[in-house]
């Protein structure tokens, strides 16, 4: 182990060599021929790592060299024979040899004592990227499910005939098969498009669409439904919050003051955009790592970055806090990194090595280095580049006429007009007072200019005496007018404040146990080893590009190796994303805990339809919209959620899924369904948000405020914003109905709902049906309707008599609807 | 939903008396149970909720404590200035402070001593030193134990008050508000089982008593203390009579029942059913329980209500001891404003920095008596053996000044008292050095002071866990280690 540690050691000096080592031949020495001894040969015993340095001697840092050990410091500069460290390798002494195992070569003794002589230079307080040991063996780590590489899923066979409809059918009915249990037949129509809308879109099906769709008898009406909503602009909103939960969204920082950040909608629109647009995924990932190194002036890939970013940031800092913060919201962007986009818990390796994973603390160390710049900002781009540049072409032909007018003036009619002026005003300007006439200058320009052709107009000064006549000359500013106003009119960018990555200084430090107090060196940007199959390991990201002068940026090599599906973390990608989408459309996900494909976290309940799934999003392009359509196409997800009871009592917990649950809403879903209920939905897209609940925008638009949340969507579980969310919770509380019975806001829909499907006087029995459709997405029974029917006529007695007492009674019914657990579950 | 999660609520959820029993309740409890029973403020007739995950629950072992009542000195007061006194700074006013640290807080401090202006006293049998900013509160010193070895991490409010409330000085891991509220369930039927209240929200704000990564049924309900209401949407609308309310509601069930034997596996939607009625119910209990006006006013003179200093913080307290009464579990106040004048800000009003003696003496005046008049009140109704008080700031001030008059945040040194609910009383533990500057005796982390307060609920502070991203958190991470000293 001790031999394997001091390799890696040694490697990594190689490897990373102190920035602004180069410019400095002193710190270039050490770097070259004093740390690689020092690391080689007296770490074993002298290193801040060790448990206990032996003699209180730590050589792996500046300080430690400078402050020594027992015997005072270990070098004095510039006086090798005053220095403990270089009397200890020379073996003069007999009481202090080091090493104890034998002297070093004398070139190398002659090299140390040079360093000590030349004044012993060393990188400030940096010490040796010492990286730490570790007992996991990531080969053993690569057998895990997750980090294996995709297996090539076969469909299997099945035996029972008619069920399945899709190739993920059958891996579901094969393991039910094998239990001897069966799957549920397909849902009715009118609950399969109630479930399709809010699944894909979030919002209830109209009337009028549910019509359509039930008469519908074609046989790809389902696929062409579902086409329809994956093509719906409703569809980014809906799973875009999906993502902000797990990007921990929100538009403030959090702590103290909870700072609103400028701009950090544009991230929420990015993802909507994005979305609607099947954006490929692995580009969706490597944007919002890197979008602002990869596309630098790029309005939709800076504002991806604003992931990175998202976290909470304090208000107030103090000198003493200032480091453990900068390493607090490293590590909220490499854990929100590892748990968004990997399932992996890379946050638990800060202190040590991970307790469960194979995750050693050294790879979260290199892959907080691909972040040691990283910083936030408020950049100003230009939302609709495409439309400035329209504008731009436009004005620019104008403008180019424009000119050629001008010049045919110059020529044909300045010559005269302009002589004919001069003569008349030319000595009264340019005796004016500069002060009083600031023309007076630009008329004695002209006057040295007409000098030198005697005062004469010609083919050759003509351009000139234009350009500075044009602004008194009566007759030149008229004919320059219209290019003045044109001028003035030039269309300019759009800007707007994008909250986003920016950069900074600064280099991040191995912390032993995460101490910021304890530093341990630099280590070079890296990624997780477990995840690496290529043989070059991190050069195959990292490396120089083909001209060998610029190296990648360290977050663009972090985007490389979370997207290669080869030989880097794309696999695991992939199958973290498609278990996401299963999770959405079924209730649960293959793998029930989608934050963590770990040790920690749940196996999946069908591995190889997990790989089928992943392998199929890679091999289509990333694109996500074919996968959603191959699990909402399947039998498993049209099946009913109907009891059976044998397959019940085999598996009580539907791990096999032989029915799809019934799902409750989620928070944005029972407010935009409230609004839609009443009719008053603003589908307005994009753009900054509000607070205020009572909008009518959907809610993927109301502003995230860290302490200020929005109450009804706190109300039914929406989730703080403060790590990275992979499910939500559901619960019930009785605030949830107080709300729903006396708000206003739920107030305000109900009647809405009532006037819209009851005019003034209208017939009962027609409207207790519209609202029933409107509200569950069904007809009444005749019971319901009857008794729906008895409840208004007693009630509006209540209220007193005629059509206001009815049409109160109504209302009350209607809000009735819109408490009911129908309206909040999705069959 | 969570399948991986064991929360442990099984489906069985004890009687209240079943409860009482197991946790080891004296008869008091039991009486005060059915009093309120009686008067029809705890409704416990209701069916139980199936899965209910607010329930009670068995604690770990038995409980000392019932309930919780945390004074939250929002700011930071002085150690040096209330519970912990140091002749040796008095003597040695202006002179340096050795090993001072003048960028030990926010701001950057003299690094030389300032004595605290406030006149000391002795107090009780125990012989307690307080300074007169808690004259009056210092009359239940014998019941108090101090502990006056207490540091934190962090140095500033916001962090400060995420550490003593949640354990780390970042925000959105959850509060020992919640984590009581898990553990134990709750009580109450118709009130919440943790409420917060406060004045200006304290610097910090919600993430303070954050659920966190807690399912919702354990967050606090926060009030602010100069509002009318207690929650929102306590009141039917306007144009609804009780009576019509009741029918819409009945309309409501049914329909509900329909949907419900339609749907037999999903077993949650019969809570949700439920939850229309608790939500009835609190209309009317939960109104009855912040109604101040229900108490005497030989009561709320005690409290200092009505009295232009401290009338907001008496309120809360007094609304605190009713709360208890209820069976509200946790309830955490922090202190608002002081009197005003003195430099002092809304959020963090004990934060003397420019003048501790105006400061402190302000921020006293608006809590000194509300406290007293709680642990009186307490005492006398038989509560005070099952309801631990907690008075603590964020964190503690610096021995030398900062300017000449005020002093810094000090995460090296500060006391914290609890009194009641298992304590012992007339107690000192740890001990800071002989200028207060740092704690040096027995020192005491946040984890530790969790881990006693955690114990005196009948909680194991290493077995209540949650399983989130992977990990199981607990309230005191990986460390904490019970106060025996100071346990009764």
């Amino acid at each position: 182990m001790r031999l394997t540690s001091i390799a890696l050691v040694v490697g990594l000096v190689w490897l990373a060599p102190r920035a602004g080592a180069a410019d400095d031949p002193g710190i270039a020495f050490f770097e070259t021929k004093v740390r690689p001894v020092l690391v080689k040969e007296c770490y074993s015993c002298h290193s801040a790592t060790e448990k206990k340095a032996k003699g209180g001697l730590e050589l792996d840092s500046a300080a430690g060299l400078l402050k020594g050990g027992e015997g005072g410091p270990a070098v004095v500069a510039g006086k090798p024979d005053a220095s403990p460290l270089i009397k200890a390798i020379r073996h003069a002494d007999t009481q202090l040899k080091m090493p104890p195992t034998g002297k070093l070569p004398d070139a190398v003794v002659a090299d140390l004592t040079k360093w000590v002589q030349s004044g012993a230079a060393m990188p400030k307080d940096t010490g040796v990227g010492v990286r730490p040991t570790t007992k996991i063996d990531i080969e053993a780590g690569r057998a895990f499910w997750s980090f294996r590489p995709l297996a090539a899923a076969v469909p299997p066979e099945v035996k029972t005939v008619g069920w399945a409809r899709t190739p993920v059918d059958r891996f579901i009915l094969a393991k039910l098969e094998a239990k001897k249990l069966r799957p549920n037949n397909p849902a009715d129509r009118e609950k399969l498009i109630r479930r399709a809308y809010f699944d894909l879109t979030g919002l209830p099906p109209t009337v009028a669409e549910i019509d359509v769709f039930v008469a519908d008898n074609s046989p790809d009406a389902w696929a062409k439904l579902v086409e329809k909503l994956l093509a719906s602009d409703r569809y980014g909103e809906r799973w875009a919050r999906h993502w902000l939960d797990v990007a921990r969204f929100a538009e403030s920082g959090g702590y103290e003051f909870d700072g609103d950040r400028k701009g950090a909608h544009h991230y929420r629109d990015f993802v909507i955009r994005a979305l609607n647009s099947d954006m490929p995924y692995n580009e969706f990932v490597r944007l919002q790592l890197a979008g602002d190194k990869l596309l630098p002036n790029d309005y939709n890939a800076v504002a991806a970055t604003g992931f990175l970013v998202a976290g909470p940031y304090p208000g107030q800092t103090t000198a003493k806090t200032l480091e453990p913060i900068r390493y607090d919201q490293l590590d909220d962007m490499i854990s929100t990194t590892g748990s968004a986009f990997l399932g992996v818990t890379i946050g638990c390796a800060r202190c040590h090595d991970h307790k469960y994973d194979p995750i050693p603390q050294d790879d979260y160390y290199r892959l907080l280095a691909t972040l040691a710049t990283t910083n936030s900002t408020t950049a100003n781009l230009d939302p609709k580049p495409e439309l400035y540049q329209q504008q731009k072409l436009k004005w620019d032909v104008i403008r180019a006429t424009l000119d050629v007018e001008w010049q045919s003036f110059v020529r044909d009619r300045f010559p005269k007009a302009f002589a004919t002026w001069w003569a008349e005003n030319g000595e009264q300007v340019i005796s004016r007072r500069v002060f009083a006439d600031p023309r007076a200058i630009v008329a004695r320009q002209l006057a040295a200019l007409l000098a030198k052709s005697d005062g004469k107009v010609t083919d050759a000064n003509r351009a000139e005496l234009a350009e500075l006549a044009r602004g008194m000359e009566p007759e030149s500013r008229k004919a320059f007018a219209p290019t003045l106003a044109h001028l003035a009119a030039a269309p300019k960018p759009k800007l707007d404040a994008v909250f986003a990555v920016g950069q900074r200084g600064g280099e991040v430090f191995y912390l032993i146990r995460g101490e910021t107090g304890r530093k341990n060196g630099i280590p070079a940007p890296g990624f997780m080893k477990v995840l690496m199959s290529n043989p070059d390991k991190d050069a195959r990201w990292t490396a120089p590009l083909a001209d060998k002068k610029s190296t990648v940026d360290p977050r663009v090599a972090l985007a490389n190796w979370m997207t290669d599906a080869d030989a880097g973390a794309g696999r695991l990608l992939a199958r973290v994303i498609v278990n996401r989408l299963w999770q959405h459309h079924m209730g649960r996900g293959l793998v029930a805990t989608p934050n963590d494909f770990g040790v920690q976290g749940d196996r999946p309940t069908h591995p190889e339809l997990l790989d089928y799934l992943a392998s199929e999003l890679i091999r289509g392009g990333w694109r996500l919209k074919p996968i959603h359509k191959l699990i909402m196409t399947s039998a498993v997800y049209q099946q009913s959620g109907d009891d059976i009871a044998a397959s019940r009592a085999a598996d009580p917990d539907n791990k096999l899924w032989w029915r799809r649950p019934p799902m409750r809403l989620e928070a944005e879903s029972v407010r935009d369904s409230l609004l839609a209920a009443g009719g008053a939905l603003d589908l307005t897209m994009f753009g900054a948000g509000t607070l205020d609940e009572a909008s009518s925008r959907r809610s993927v638009y109301l502003t995230v405020k860290r302490s200020r949340p929005v109450p009804i969507l706190q109300l039914f579980d929406s989730p703080e914003a403060i790590q990275s969310i992979g499910e939500r919770q559901v619960t019930t509380v009785p605030t949830q109905a107080l709300t729903l019975m006396n708000s206003p806001f739920v107030r305000k829909q109900a009647d809405l709902l009532a006037k819209r499907v009851r005019p003034v006087g209208g017939e009962l029995p027609a409207a207790i049906a519209t609202a029933y459709r409107t509200a569950f997405g069904r007809k009444p029974t005749s019971q319901e309707k009857d008794r729906a029917a008895a409840f208004v006529g007693r009630h509006a007695e209540t209220y007193g008599k005629g059509e206001p007492a009815t049409a109160r009674a109504f209302a009350d019914f209607c809000q009735a609807l819109l408490c009911s657990n129908e309206f909040v579950y999705v069959d | 939903m969570t399948p991986s999660i064991d929360t442990g609520f099984g489906p069985l959820v004890p009687s209240r008396r079943q409860f009482l029993r197991t946790a080891g309740m004296g008869a008091g409890s039991l009486a005060l149970a059915s009093l309120l029973h009686s008067e029809g403020l705890l409704a416990t007739d209701a069916p139980p909720l199936p899965n209910d995950p607010l329930a009670p629950k068995k604690p770990h072992f038995a409980p000392k404590a019932k309930a919780v009542i945390w004074l939250f000195m929002t700011g930071s007061p002085s150690q040096v200035d209330t519970f912990d006194y140091k002749p040796e700074l008095q003597k040695r006013n202006g002179q340096p402070l050795a090993g001072a640290d003048p960028k030990t807080g926010f701001f950057t401090t003299s690094g030389k001593c300032l004595k605290s202006p406030f006149a000391w006293k002795q107090h009780g049998q125990s012989g307690t030193w307080v300074s007169d900013v808690f004259e009056r509160t210092a009359e239940f010193a014998d019941d108090m134990a101090f502990v006056h070895s207490c540091y934190t991490r962090a140095n500033n409010h916001a962090p400060g008050a995420y550490e003593l409330s949640c354990g780390v000085t970042r925000p959105g891991l959850p509060s020992m508000g919640s984590w009581i509220t898990y553990g134990l369930g709750s009580e109450s039927r118709s009130l919440p089982a943790f409420v917060v209240m406060h004045e200006t929200k304290p610097r910090g704000e919600d993430s303070i008593w954050s659920a966190g990564f807690l399912p919702k049924n354990f967050q606090a309900l926060a009030i602010d203390g100069r509002g009318k209401k207690p929650l929102a949407h306590l009141d039917r609308p306007a144009e609804q009579s009780d009576p019509q309310q009741r029918a819409a509601l009945d309309l409501l069930r049914e329909m509900n029942q329909n949907h419900r034997t339609a749907h037999p596996l999903e077993s949650e939607l019969a809570a949700r059913v439920e939850s229309f009625e608790l939500a009835y119910r609190m209309q009317t209990a939960a109104p009855e329980a912040f109604d101040l006006a229900r108490e005497t006013d030989r009561t709320r003179n005690r409290y200092a209500i009505g009295d232009k200093d401290a009338d907001v913080f008496g309120r809360q307290c007094l609304t605190a001891r009713r709360l208890v009464e209820r069976g509200v579990r946790f309830v955490q106040i922090f202190a608002g404003r002081g009197v005003g004048g003195d430099g002092s800000v809304g959020d963090v009003p004990w934060d003397g920095h420019n003048n501790i003696e105006t400061n402190h003496r302000s921020c006293g005046r608006a809590c000194d008596r509300p406290i007293a008049a709680l642990l009186g009140d307490l005492k006398a109704r038989g509560l005070l053996d099952s309801t631990l008080v907690i008075w603590s700031g964020e964190f503690g001030r610096t021995s030398d000044s900062q300017g000449s008059l005020g002093r810094d945040h000090n995460p090296n040194a500060f006391t914290v008292w609890m009194a009641g609910g298992g304590v012992k009383g007339g107690t000192h533990y740890g001990a800071t050095d002989e200028f207060g500057y740092h704690a040096v005796d027995k020192r005491t982390s946040v984890h530790d002071l969790h881990a006693t307060i955690l114990h005196l609920l009948g909680l194991d502070h290493e077995k209540l866990t949650y399983r989130f991203n992977a990990r199981d958190y607990r309230l005191t991470d990986v460390s904490g280690t019970v106060i025996r000293d100071i346990l009764a």
